[in-house]
């Protein structure tokens, strides 16, 4: 009898009947497993979560049963105290404004004495390590520091299982691999039962003991990552394989004369198990003994691929610059003497640690705050000589949160009131409109409130209004965060294609594998300045942690492959 | 361990001053105000060298003066006339009257600094918890979003700014117009997000039983001998000042300023409650000096 | 252990309290009708306290009270995009339009903890409870007459923000006055026209732009915040509390 059961569930939302978010979905879940679901945004994984949690079940029709250890959970009054559920966003979930007082919280509410909430509070503290954070204001805290908060006070209603929502999906790498890596414990050490909805497989595949691939609310492919993994490929979902398991599958594809995936093969699903397969297929055949000498003539075959721009003008120059948020602490300047060089067309990617000033460089750029000291030239004219209006047409800043951006209640308002605002609300512009509508796939979402969008979509419609103005910059500030696999991929042919029409791209990410793939040149922020920048294949090369899994797969066989396509075609060569 | 003033039950620090702000208001006579005042102003040296007070020094002294000044200005009854301006009488009367008044606002005002300082919000919420729990939780729900609304207040401005759409630009309407236009976004964003707010406070069980508070504070023995000590100095207050002493009769007829014996006795009981931190620190002190010539 | 009862006795309690308040300040203004604006600080407080209570009874669901949390902390920093432009003060619009769509109850609350948490962290002074009733009867008052059919057309709604702009100051102004005049009553009192009519007048001119901005964003905004709100009323699933 498995511990939690789906039989055969239904369930539509009074809003859409006809199409219902889950369909005849039948799961079991052993105690004690790891479960990941993953899927399109939309494809039901939330719903399935939600349903286990008596508490934010949503209101809907439902038929079929769920159960937990035997119970229906669909039955009046019945208990689901024993299921913890953290939500994506970190922000959204902190309810006090003290971090004691969030722990305290669903102690309170639960009617505990102090003593208890003391005693449960101090053991979560020291699980967690965080004895430092107790008085401090939730406010003042990191995102993933918000995530963990999150976790610790789920937690401290001693649950037995826990549902995840997405989240990571708000962090920046190295809080999120904090954060799973408590998951992994919490699940390991304590026995606790894991059902995390997740794009991200690449940290989870280790872990997990089954990974369940939705599609419109069904269950279109489930089992343990590597029996998975291989039908992953063969099917729509392709871009959910990560890096390492879809370079090998990508091999057996060829399945080329000696270029098959070998004997032992199982599909790996770490840099370590790749890295043992590398080793076995060269061990095991001469012909893949890859020496260090062979590496030059990797690299002009790469320039070849994507040659070095032509010396086009700059577009953008920041000179020396200086900037702090408080004018009287000088110590806490974000940027201390920073300067960029941005070429007419050229697709640059800003990568650095979370607070590194990243996002404060954007702000300044597009004129939003004013620095301290330095320069900031557009087009060969000074900022501070550039009206605002005749900047805000230049240049197209889309925020790390482009919920941010809409004003009106539908989309299609939100592009008429632009079109107005520009003075374009002319035929052509309107012709111009839909034509960019269509190119990027989005003319069914006019009449839909920008908030009912999902992550991939309110994107698009952002960018879809910021282009309507016609800017010849794209300043994007983290564009990757939180989207699925296959959104990324389609943002990633969206910002190609506009470059290709001539538009200068800068953006910011933590999103390595992104910036290796598609960005001309990639700088690194540190200490409030860059302190290096180069193409993607150089700027990676020599770096040994913050790099692509791909490189850190061939490291020391060569140095010098940094993308997949580049694997690819080393192997394709042999 | 040393009692400090600010280590008290929150419930005993906000009944000290309520009572001094109570007292303050009750008894209207310059001399006992004057010397009030020095107390107070003496609280705040001890505490921090008047580093708070100074930020509100403005306001406290604006007020004061404008108060002593305007009084003659609206008022010109009584017996002793200083000077004639026009023919507008300037009387002792109305003078001494705007300087009870002005006294008291100021002791008031300069109390508050103090209260701001040593009652946190942490231990109002606690208060509010113990008494109108739900309520707590709202005032506490609104203390964690005010910072995160200021933070969302700064993205879309920036965002919106890049937009083009500023409230530097254009005449007096169309800032306000696109003022208010970011609190719309603001609004509309942030309560859309709100609803998993609600959600991570259904999934922690809120509202489900009886609601229980995590004391952050607990009540010990030195708060009981303070809150008597306390309050038997304001009981003694009330009671004299029911019997009609401690206060200046101005009008009709207006009464000699010097204290009487028996207004001194009340006056020196209220002293010594507006003094109460003194003392907590005073006795602080010795028992810090006796605690080392023991060793 | 009994919750029900404990907390029964807790009510019993403050109302036993509240009644001796109440009480206490009657038999004060035989006593000191002299000062009796003073004690008007007291009645305030009193007023407060009875709507906390009567807030206290009702069980209120996650999302409502978060939903008045937002509004209350969204009216608290209203004023930062105006930094800018002086004497507009977008706080009583908010709250306005909070109490036309939330009802009178909610309108009251949202206004009492807005001033409240505002000057919880500004720094509070003998203006807070002043400050809290006054914005507490915007809410309320919008709540109240909201069903009202003066209120449904445009002239009436722009009249009662008009009033609002003037009533707060006069509010906000007894407290002045009351500094002002130390509370006498009589000739060159409180009540003397002498004083009163200077006074108000000083600080007519505060109030006419409050009550301009508040037209201002009536006019501009009224109908969309209505129905944006109405929008969250039922997402929220919060049905009409009487």
């Amino acid at each position: 009898m498995a511990y939690i059961n789906f039989k055969n569930v239904t369930f539509s939302y009074p809003e859409n009947p006809a199409m219902p978010a889950l369909q005849d979905l039948s799961l079991q879940v052993e105690k004690g497993q790891f479960v990941v679901l993953c899927g399109h945004s939309g494809c039901g994984k939330s719903t399935l979560l939600r349903l286990l949690k008596q508490e934010i079940k949503p209101h809907g029709a439902i038929l079929g049963d769920i159960q937990l250890e035997g119970q229906s959970l669909l039955v009046e009054n019945s208990s689901s105290k024993g299921i913890g559920y953290v939500f994506q966003d970190p922000e959204n979930q902190v309810v006090a404004d003290e971090v004691l007082h969030e722990l305290a919280f669903g102690l309170e509410n639960v009617g505990l004495s102090t003593n208890e909430m003391r005693n449960r509070i101090a053991e979560m503290v020291n699980f967690m390590g965080a004895e430092n954070l107790l008085h401090r204001k939730t406010h003042t805290l990191s995102g993933g520091q918000k995530q963990q908060l999150n976790l610790a006070s789920v937690l401290l209603m001693q649950p037995n299982v826990l549902l995840l929502d997405e989240p990571t999906a708000q962090l920046d790498p190295v809080s999120a691999r904090e954060f799973l890596d408590m998951i992994v414990r919490l699940n390991g050490e304590f026995g606790l039962t894991v059902i995390m909805a997740e794009h991200r497989l690449e940290e989870v595949l280790a872990v997990a003991d089954k990974i369940v691939m939705m599609e419109k609310g069904q269950i279109r492919l489930e089992g343990r990552p590597k029996e998975i993994l291989p039908k992953v490929w063969d099917s729509s979902e392709k871009p959910y394989v990560p890096t390492i398991p879809s370079f090998y599958l990508k091999v057996f594809d060829q399945g080329q004369e000696g270029c098959g995936v070998g004997a032992s093969s199982e599909v790996p699903l770490t840099v370590k198990e790749g890295r043992s397969w590398l080793r076995e297929r060269r061990d095991g055949s001469p012909v893949y003994g890859y020496e260090s000498t062979e590496s030059t003539q990797l690299i002009s075959e790469h320039k070849l691929d994507k040659p070095e721009l032509p010396p086009s003008e700059p577009i953008i120059e920041v000179k020396n610059l200086f900037f702090q948020y408080d004018a009287r602490k000088p110590s806490e300047a974000i940027l201390k003497g920073l300067s960029l060089n941005l070429h007419k067309g050229e697709f640059y990617t800003l990568l650095g640690g979370n607070g590194s000033g990243k996002s404060t460089l954007m702000k300044l750029i597009c004129g939003v705050s004013k620095p301290q000291r330095g320069k900031v030239i557009i087009n060969k004219r000074d900022l501070k000589r550039w009206g605002r209006q005749e900047l805000a047409k230049m240049i197209g800043y889309l925020p790390q949160n482009p919920k941010l951006y809409f004003i009106q209640d539908t989309v299609g308002k939100e592009l008429q009131d632009t079109l107005e605002q520009w003075g374009l609300a002319t035929e052509s512009g309107e012709k111009r409109t839909s034509d960019l509508l269509n190119s990027l796939g989005i003319p069914h979402l006019t009449n839909k409130h920008p908030y009912d969008l999902s992550g991939g979509e309110i994107q698009k419609v952002a960018l879809a209004c910021l282009l309507v103005r016609q800017p010849q910059i794209l300043l994007l500030d983290e564009p990757t965060k939180g989207l699925d696999p296959v959104s990324k991929g389609q943002l990633a042919d969206i910002l190609l294609e506009l470059q290709s029409q001539g538009l200068t791209i800068m953006m910011t990410s933590h999103d390595v594998e992104f910036a290796a793939k598609y960005a001309d040149r990639c700088g690194m922020m540190f200490e409030g300045r860059i302190t290096s920048e180069s193409s993607p294949a150089s700027f990676f090369k020599g770096n040994f942690f913050y790099t692509t899994m791909i490189q850190r797969l061939f490291r020391g066989y060569t140095e010098d492959v940094v993308t997949m396509e580049e694997a690819i075609r080393i192997w394709g060569a042999r | 361990m040393i009692q400090r003033f600010e280590d008290f039950h929150p419930a005993f620090t906000f009944f000290y001053y309520m009572g001094v702000i109570l007292l303050l208001m009750m008894f209207q006579h310059p001399t006992i105000l004057v010397i009030a005042l020095l107390i107070i102003l003496m609280i705040h040296f001890v505490e921090d060298r008047f580093q708070n007070l100074k930020r509100w020094s403005l306001l406290i002294i604006l007020s004061g003066v404008l108060i002593i000044l305007l009084n003659p200005v609206f008022n010109q009854r009584g017996r002793i006339v200083l000077f004639i301006i026009g023919d507008h009488y300037i009387t002792l009367e109305a003078v001494l009257n705007g300087s009870v008044t002005a006294l008291s606002i100021m002791a008031i005002i300069s109390i508050f600094v103090s209260y701001n300082e040593v009652m946190t919000p942490n231990k109002l919420l606690f208060l509010f918890s113990k008494l109108l729990p739900q309520f707590a939780v709202l005032l506490m729900l609104t203390l964690r979003f005010i910072p995160l609304m200021r933070r969302r207040l700064e993205e879309i401005s920036a965002v919106q700014y890049s937009k083009g759409i500023a409230v530097t630009d254009g005449n007096w309407r169309k800032k306000v117009k696109n003022g208010l236009l970011y609190i719309q976004v603001l609004v509309t964003y942030s309560l859309e997000e709100a609803i998993q707010t609600a959600d991570s406070m259904n999934a922690r069980e809120y509202g489900k039983g009886e609601r229980t508070t995590y004391d952050h504070f607990r009540f010990k023995k030195i708060d009981a001998v303070a809150f008597l000590w306390v309050g038997f100095l304001l009981i003694y207050c009330v009671i004299g000042r029911l019997y009609g002493f401690g206060v200046l009769t101005i009008y009709p007829m207006m009464d000699p300023i010097p204290l009487t014996g028996m207004e001194w006795c009340l006056a020196i009981g209220m002293f010594i409650f507006i003094a109460f931190p003194l003392v907590v620190k005073g006795g602080g002190r010795l028992k810090w000096r006796i605690l080392i010539s023991k060793m | 252990m009994g919750g029900a009862v404990g907390k029964s006795l807790k009510m019993r309690v403050l109302q036993l309290l509240l009644l001796l308040g109440v009480v206490g300040i009657l038999a004060s203004t035989l006593v000191w009708s002299e000062h009796y604006l003073w004690l008007s600080f007291g009645i305030v407080i009193l007023a407060i306290i009875i709507f906390l209570l009567h807030f206290e009874r009702r069980k209120i669901v996650a999302r409502e009270i978060v939903l008045l949390a937002v509004m209350a902390a969204i009216a608290s920093v209203s004023r930062i995009p105006f930094a800018a432009i002086p004497s507009v003060q977008p706080t009583t619009f908010v709250i306005m339009m909070a109490g036309f769509v939330f009802g009178k109850e909610s309108g009251f609350i949202i206004g009492v903890v807005s001033a409240l948490a505002s000057n919880m962290i500004l720094g509070q002074g003998p203006w807070t409870p002043w400050q809290m009733i006054a914005w507490g009867l915007v809410g309320f008052s919008a709540g109240l007459l909201r069903n009202w059919s003066v209120m449904k057309g445009t002239i009436g709604k722009v009249g009662f923000a008009i009033i609002w702009g003037f009533l707060f100051g006069w509010i906000m102004n007894i407290w002045g006055l009351l500094a002002l005049t130390g509370g006498g009553t009589g000739e060159g009192g409180l009540l003397d026209p002498q004083v009163l009519i200077p006074y108000f007048i000083s600080s007519a001119l505060f109030d006419s732009m409050h009550a301009v901005s508040n037209v201002v964003f009536l006019l501009l905004f009224g109908g969309v915040w209505v129905k944006l709100l109405e929008r969250f009323k039922m997402k929220y699933g919060l049905l009409e509390y009487k």
